[in-house]
């Protein structure tokens, strides 16, 4: 014992410290092949690839304006498939990209938006309660306002990780996150749970000469279930609101 | 003692790698570089969508890639009354859209266009014909594309400009994320009379994003009440005659372009479905055969069939014998895995007793004399017979 020197131990108790250190961080580090600056539409195809689950499950989502308004939902064909009043509660494919275009907003008189939905993920509720646990995507007057004055703005959906939950509706606390420009929003709201709905909205509407097909969608399903479309002569008696335990990851391009 | 520090500085420098001097030229073991967009896009190289083997090619029906917009929607902006036509084959439409108005224009074309009612003093009864230049999307550019329109502006600035016989080039692109903080609109634009003498505001533009629109505009006067040279499809150049439309009374047709853009042809070729053939009754992609495009097709004569250097002195006879391209990028790309060992764990486990394995059942009877049980008063009839 005498022969090694008393500080050996010291540095290679340092050493040691170092490279648990170096052993950690990469632990954290993972590589996350996803972006959500891909082209809209390639992430849920690509999700929807690798999850290899029922193509023809159909997940209900309920689009929210700031207060009223109308929701159209367009599936890879100028018609819409149908024109709901907000909030608008439909199902669709995972797996596929939807146009929606959303007008008649009182806050927001005169303005027609036309945002896509991508729907990356399902819910798996209980066996016939689907429709209780549709997918929440709210748009907000300052969303809505930043996209018509030519912003980009990008929010993730994702549900939240049962262990970092909170007891609230996240849809009405202090989030959506918002990330700064250059991080991957789709990372982001992995971390936090799991990414459900890619929602981007901007200022760009369909004119009538050389707007393609693809404009509208991949082509999905929509089942209107039991919403009734707008100027169908039947009045809609309750809409009893119910909001399904959801977060949001908001990234705002310039 | 001399051994004792070469060896723990050997096992330093080999734990902690190798860093560079300034600590960013070498990229850590536990840093990744991921490729750019286009390239996550496609699993292999040639090859779109997942391979065969690895994820099913027919995961849901009638589910396909969202394509690239084959459109760019452009807003024009300027002040009230400028009103923007195009020339769409052989018919110069006029007053298409009033500004602020938007217009999509296929993408990877140039275009002709027509403003008239120009702002200002002086342009009474004149017209203006600039160029736009519309970029093919960018995976960069994809989802701004599909959801904004972009704007382009002509400023009295601008008009003066044109005035003054200037040419006025402007470039309408997406920074990139590092310099997004200084848009102020969603695009940035560079215009070219704000640009240093020989500053080039594309090649700006290209190193601080990506490009959607370029527009030109100076003061040529073109006649379209006489016959033009026109570029045609095959190469030539013909006379062409051309009618008029005009908006005002009701006439609108689409833009046509009047060119590609060269850069926009890319050297390698798109992508296609190469595992989706050589299923029975399926044709097999066979390079230059059919729609499949020709890989390698050559800018210069090289003998080797390859892209190469224009021969130098230009006009001297071909004498290049080898060209050869090496690329000494340091890419790190990890093996396919041969065997995959997936270790699940639950915690807490099962845990469950042994089970039986031994039953030990032992009875004992009493044995009573006579007298020694007493039987209830209800039940004395069956013991005792009455």
């Amino acid at each position: 014992m005498s022969l090694l020197p008393r500080h050996f131990f010291c540095s290679l108790t340092l050493l040691t410290a170092g490279l648990l250190s170096v052993s950690s961080a990469e632990a954290q580090q993972m590589y996350y092949p996803f972006s959500d600056r891909v082209p809209p539409g390639y992430t849920a195809e690509m999700m929807a690839r690798v999850r290899q689950d029922d193509p023809y499950y159909l997940q209900p989502i309920r689009i929210e304006l700031p207060s009223e308004g109308t929701v159209a939902i367009y599936s890879a064909n100028p018609e819409p498939s149908a024109v709901l009043a907000a909030p608008a509660l439909a199902s669709v494919n995972p797996g596929h990209l939807y146009r929606l275009r959303v007008a008649d907003m009182p806050e927001l008189p005169g303005v027609e938006l036309y945002p896509s939905i991508e729907i990356l993920d399902r819910l798996h509720p209980p066996v016939g309660r689907t429709l209780n646990y549709p997918i929440p995507i709210v748009l907000t007057k300052d969303d809505l306002e930043a996209a018509a004055n030519g912003q980009l703005v990008t929010r993730v959906v994702y549900l939240e990780e049962p262990q970092l939950a909170a007891t609230q509706d996240p849809l009405r606390r202090d989030i959506p996150i918002s990330v700064p420009q250059g991080a991957n929003a789709l990372e982001e709201a992995e971390r936090l749970g799991r990414p459900m709905v890619i929602v981007r909205i901007g200022g760009r509407t369909p004119t009538a000469m050389n707007t393609p097909i693809s404009f509208f969608g991949t082509g999905g399903a929509v089942d209107l279930g039991k919403s009734v479309p707008v100027n169908a002569g039947v009045a809609r008696l309750s809409n009893k609101p119910r909001q399904q335990a959801a977060g949001v990851v908001q990234r705002t391009q310039n | 003692m001399r051994y004792y520090f070469l060896a723990l500085g050997a096992l330093v420098v080999v734990c902690m790698g190798c860093a560079g001097i300034d600590g960013q030229s070498v990229v850590s073991s536990n840093e990744y570089v991921a490729p750019p967009a286009a390239m996550l896009q496609h699993p292999g190289p040639m090859v779109d969508g997942p391979g065969p083997g690895v994820m099913g090619m027919l995961a849901q029906p009638g589910g396909m890639m969202a394509g690239p917009p084959m459109s760019t929607q452009v807003k024009f902006l300027a002040d009230e009354g400028m009103s923007v036509g195009w020339l769409s084959g052989s018919v110069l439409a006029s007053n298409q859209i009033i500004a602020p108005g938007r217009a999509d224009f296929p993408q990877g074309a140039i275009y002709q266009l027509v403003f008239n009612n120009i702002p200002g003093e002086g342009w009474e009864g004149k017209s203006l014909y600039p160029t736009l230049e519309v970029r093919t999307g960018h995976p960069n550019t994809l989802a701004y594309l599909q959801h904004n329109a972009v704007p382009v502006e002509l400023t009295e600035e601008d008009i003066e400009h044109i005035r003054s016989n200037n040419m006025v080039t402007k470039v309408i692109y997406l920074p990139e994320p590092e310099f997004q903080a200084r848009a102020i609109a969603g695009v940035e634009t560079l215009v070219s009379t704000t640009l240093d003498p020989g500053v080039d505001p594309i090649a700006q533009a290209e190193r601080m994003g990506t490009i959607m629109l370029v527009l030109r505009v100076g003061n040529k006067e073109m006649n379209f009440d006489e016959p033009q040279l026109a570029p045609q499809p095959d190469g030539t150049v013909q006379p062409v005659s051309f009618t008029r439309m005009d908006g005002e009374s009701g006439q609108y047709v689409p833009p046509t372009p009047i060119g590609v853009i060269p850069a926009d042809i890319q050297g390698v070729p798109g992508a296609m479905i190469a595992a989706g053939g050589g299923a029975p009754g399926m044709p097999v992609p066979v390079s230059g055969m059919g729609p499949t495009p020709v890989w390698g097709m050559p800018m210069t004569a090289t003998p080797i069939g390859l892209p190469g250097p224009p021969h130098l002195p230009l006009g001297g006879p071909a004498g290049l014998q080898s060209h050869t391209v090496r690329n000494l990028s340091d890419n790190k790309l990890p093996e396919p895995v041969d065997h995959m060992l997936i270790d699940v764990e639950h915690s807490p486990g099962y845990s469950l007793p042994a089970p039986v394995k031994h039953i030990q059942y032992k009875e004992t009877n009493p044995v009573y004399a006579p007298g020694e049980v007493a039987h209830p008063q209800s039940r004395a009839a069956n013991v005792y017979g009455f």
